[in-house]
């Protein structure tokens, strides 16, 4: 691609989403069927495919797909989370009134599509003193979004199990229903034709300006190799908003042990089992870095940090030796803790067949060698047979 | 013996080339002929410049039949398998990469490993009923037999093959080498892919 059409695409698909990609559970691995955030996305607009999700045309920068996404690989460039709580309208209203656009336009803040909120946002105006947060819902029948309503139902699902845990009663956080409104979004001011060029040439100088030294890089070195993508590990913004909040919240009110059904909960539980190689996948593929490994001159060890574990299930599903086991039920106190738990350790070995370290009860060669051994002799008998 | 290279020409691997649909570029190996020397393990080691433990052909002995009465003929032999990867139909290793690093070409039948993807957890060589992909301890990422893509793209025959001092490797598509295999040995041997039927399709041929 040319500098020329590089710029072009930059400006025509300069969306107000941004996609690490990194962070997606399909872009580390095919076997994960996460399509959250297409199945959420009122517009469509998503693709979900091995290389990860993509934001296709027909975008409406909602920011459902930002609330969707457990791993927090969608970010928001105008109105991020912590945008709207800089805004400062949370301070001072008790209750806080949150509508969308096709609702109440006295709310506090209003928002594209109630699908939008987060965990995060709705514990904020409590965190902030507020007596409760009043959600104005018009009935999804009939609005454009409605694709998206289910996902605003899980929100309100697992914030209540947060407030459970956390003690605050879960009518602090209210809905009220009311028929489906017009659009209450501010109507948009006539724009010239003039000022319509001018605030386009503006953005595309800056835009164009931004993009030449992508564009010098990109001749120069290869595509990210996808190893060295999948080890580099992002913060997930979107996780340590929430936990930062719970664990305030959790300081003022105490904790209540709270256990919740596995696939509810926005952490898990995870043990490993007997069948364990010490082949790191697990650690290796984790997008949010939950589960790391460690090689020290005698052990081998899997740690935990259930904060960071967002229950994507990437380890249970790439587990060849089904030895990452998830328990039923999570208690979601597990997100305030700060230490990493250890899963697993045990005393590591060098193989004489191969030299590579590795786990595994009495002998010196590795379970691997053995295994190798055995199924080629199993395959010459067969063929001499 | 077979005359040299006389079974698999030049012409048949271009036309098999250009020939279109679904194709299997495969060895197959007579066994009957093989003198277990290792030229092929050499070859591909310098064609393929693999580290030391990790060699993408390797030579099995197997001891057939039993010495009973000394007053016959001894019915004992050794046979020498050359294993090189069976370049299955329905690869093992594939369906067990976690990543999704191994791919079956479509126009050659050929499986490769991608080493920019592959994160070297070894599931490969568990998946494999032939314990064939190795860990290359340098790179830090499996290696297996390419079945010298390299050359095959350029209409050459693997080095195992043109290397074979016995002249007992043969390359081409499955169809073309399964058709020799009937016309030139039909009644001297028996045809078998290696392990039989099994689930993953394997592709290489081994005569005795």
């Amino acid at each position: 691609m040319g500098i020329a059409e590089k710029i072009a695409a930059k400006i025509i698909n300069n969306h107000n989403m941004l996609i690490e990609t990194s962070l997606c559970s399909r872009f580390r691995t095919p076997q994960s069927d996460c399509s959250l955030c297409a199945d959420a996305c009122p517009a469509n607009a998503i693709t979900v495919a091995d290389g990860g999700a993509e934001i296709t045309e027909g975008c409406l920068d909602c920011g459902v797909c930002h609330s969707a996404c457990p791993n927090g690989a969608f970010s928001i460039r105008d109105g991020s989370d912590e945008g709207i709580m800089a805004e400062g309208a949370f301070s001072h209203r008790s209750p806080l009134r949150i509508s969308c656009e096709r609702g109440d336009a006295s709310a506090d803040l209003i928002v594209p599509c109630l699908s939008r909120l987060t965990e995060a946002l709705l514990l904020e105006p409590l965190r902030r003193g507020a007596s409760g947060v009043e959600i104005v819902r018009p009935s999804c029948e009939g609005c454009p979004l409605v694709k998206a309503a289910f996902h605003f139902d899980t929100v309100i699902r697992r914030t209540h199990h947060l407030c459970d845990m956390l003690g605050i009663e879960r009518n602090s956080i209210d809905i009220k229903n009311i028929p489906l409104q017009g659009s209450v979004k501010a109507p948009e001011k006539a724009v010239s034709r003039r000022e319509f060029l001018e605030a386009f040439r503006t953005k595309a100088t800056r835009i164009a300006a931004a993009a030449i030294p992508d564009v010098e890089d990109s001749g120069d070195d290869k595509a990210e190799v996808f190893r060295n993508a999948v080890q580099e590990r992002r913060e997930n913004r979107k996780r340590s908003r929430l936990v930062g909040r719970i664990r305030e919240l959790s300081a003022k009110s105490g904790v209540n042990p709270i256990a919740v059904p596995s696939k509810d909960a926005i952490t898990a539980d995870i043990e490993i089992g007997p069948g364990c190689t010490a082949c790191g996948v697990c650690a290796s593929l984790c997008p949010t870095g939950a589960i790391t490994r460690q090689w020290t001159e005698k052990t081998f060890s899997l740690s935990f940090s259930p904060a960071l574990c967002t229950n994507c299930r990437i380890c249970e599903k790439t587990c060849m030796h089904g030895a990452v086991k998830m328990n039923e039920t999570v208690s979601l106190s597990l997100l305030l803790e700060h230490k990493k738990t250890v899963l697993f350790e045990t005393a590591k070995k060098t193989c004489i067949a191969c030299c590579m370290d590795f786990i595994g009860e009495g002998a010196e060669i590795c379970p691997l060698c053995l295994d190798r051994n055995k199924k080629q002799t199993a395959v010459l008998q067969k063929l001499f047979k | 013996m077979p005359e040299a290279g006389a079974f698999i020409t030049e012409e048949m691997i271009q036309a098999s080339i250009a020939k279109k649909g679904p194709k299997q570029y495969t060895i197959w190996v007579d066994l009957e002929y093989c003198v277990g020397c290792n030229a092929c393990t050499m070859a591909c080691k310098a064609e393929n410049n693999t580290p030391v433990g990790v060699d993408y052909n390797r030579v099995t002995e197997v001891e057939v039949g039993e010495f009973k009465d000394p007053a016959e003929k001894p019915g004992v032999r050794v046979y020498f398998v050359p294993m090189p990867c069976m370049h299955c139909g329905k690869p093992a290793c594939m369906a067990a990469c976690p990543v999704g690093a191994i791919t079956k070409r479509k126009e050659d039948g050929i499986v490769l490993i991608n080493k920019d993807k592959c994160i070297g957890c070894r599931y490969c060589a568990w998946a494999c009923p032939y314990g064939h992909p190795q860990f290359n301890a340098e790179a830090k990422v499996m290696e297996k037999c390419t079945l010298c893509v390299h050359r095959v793209e350029k209409g050459l025959k693997p080095a195992c093959v043109d290397t074979c001092i016995a002249r007992t490797r043969f390359f081409g598509e499955v169809n073309d080498l399964t058709k020799l295999i009937r016309e030139k040995r039909a009644e001297r041997v028996s045809l078998g892919f290696i392990g039989g039927k099994t689930t993953t399709d394997p592709s290489v041929l081994y005569t005795k």
